[in-house]
């Protein structure tokens, strides 16, 4: 498969790594992917059959910022030709003591396939546990504020144990585990965000329309970065 | 020259960063005005149910 993100010495070794795999399945593809695969195909089904339409779109809008900031995160790569803000290398760099376990798939420098189920997933769960009432309060703020920061929170806790675990790593000094509200803020609590509000539009057209929203952004940002090499 | 070329590959990055992190702010931003919102939308009720 062909990789568009130009490759440039000045990458990090790191980088390099990342590079050497990216969008590679003849390297990387492990049978384990299928099952999740399916696993989320049920998961998905289920949720419709059950008339959670607008949960599923919540899903799609909160793996839709992901892939938002997963495409940025390229772009800055690429234009700094040092590192991607996150980046997910394989394990067993030269030099660099990564753990020994890689990514079935590489989708892009910093995401990978593993990362895109895992976010469609948990943007249909963190739905499914909210309080059918969206005007009520939880220690006296409104509940969906309330488990944004919550879950925003634990999300980046388990950011910083897979960058402290070595198979997320963080190249760029604003971005470290010594500031981790960079990451709370710009990192999740936007995913959340757009996940709660798609689950609370009025209807499931409008959820839709939301989610088609967020599909458009995606969609001219990978435009961009194909035409500039930049992903 | 090189170190200039750096600076403005670094100074392009951020402008990307900054970029990325207005639109991100602006989803939160849209996404909290809503949930905070005093006022019900009356129109609603009657929509979900029609697609019902």
């Amino acid at each position: 498969m062909q990789t568009l993100l130009v490759y440039k010495d000045s990458y990090s070794e790191l980088t390099k790594a990342a590079w050497a795999v990216l969008r590679n399945p003849d390297a990387t593809m492990q049978w384990y992917i299928i099952p999740i695969l399916l696993i989320f195909i049920y998961i998905v089904s289920k949720e419709i059959s059950e008339g959670h339409i607008k949960a599923v779109c919540a899903g799609a809008a909160l793996w839709l910022v992901d892939i938002w900031n997963e495409i940025w995160n390229s772009y800055i790569c690429a234009v700094s030709g040092h590192a991607p803000v996150w980046g997910t290398p394989p394990g067993s760099v030269e030099g660099v003591g990564l753990a020994g376990q890689s990514s079935a798939f590489d989708i892009l420098i910093g995401y990978n396939i593993e990362i895109s189920f895992m976010f469609f997933i948990m943007g249909i769960a963190s739905c499914l546990m909210l309080p059918k009432d969206k005007k009520a309060k939880i220690l006296g703020i409104n509940n969906r504020v309330f488990f944004a920061l919550v879950m925003t929170t634990l999300c980046v806790a388990v950011e910083c144990f897979l960058n402290y675990a070595n198979v997320l790593t963080w190249e760029w000094s604003f971005w470290q585990r010594s500031c981790p509200w960079v990451l709370w803020i710009i990192g999740y609590l936007p995913f959340f965000s757009a996940a709660y509000y798609t689950y609370d539009r009025p209807t499931n057209k409008k959820a839709l329309q939301t989610v088609g929203c967020l599909a458009a952004l995606d969609i001219v940002g990978i435009i961009v970065g194909a035409c500039l090499n930049w992903i | 020259m090189s170190v200039i070329l750096n600076i403005a590959d670094y100074a392009g990055a951020l402008w990307i960063l900054i970029g990325a992190t207005v639109i991100d702010l602006s989803i939160v931003g849209v996404a909290f005005k809503d949930f905070l919102s005093k006022g019900d939308k009356a129109e609603a009720p009657a929509e979900e149910k029609k697609e019902d």
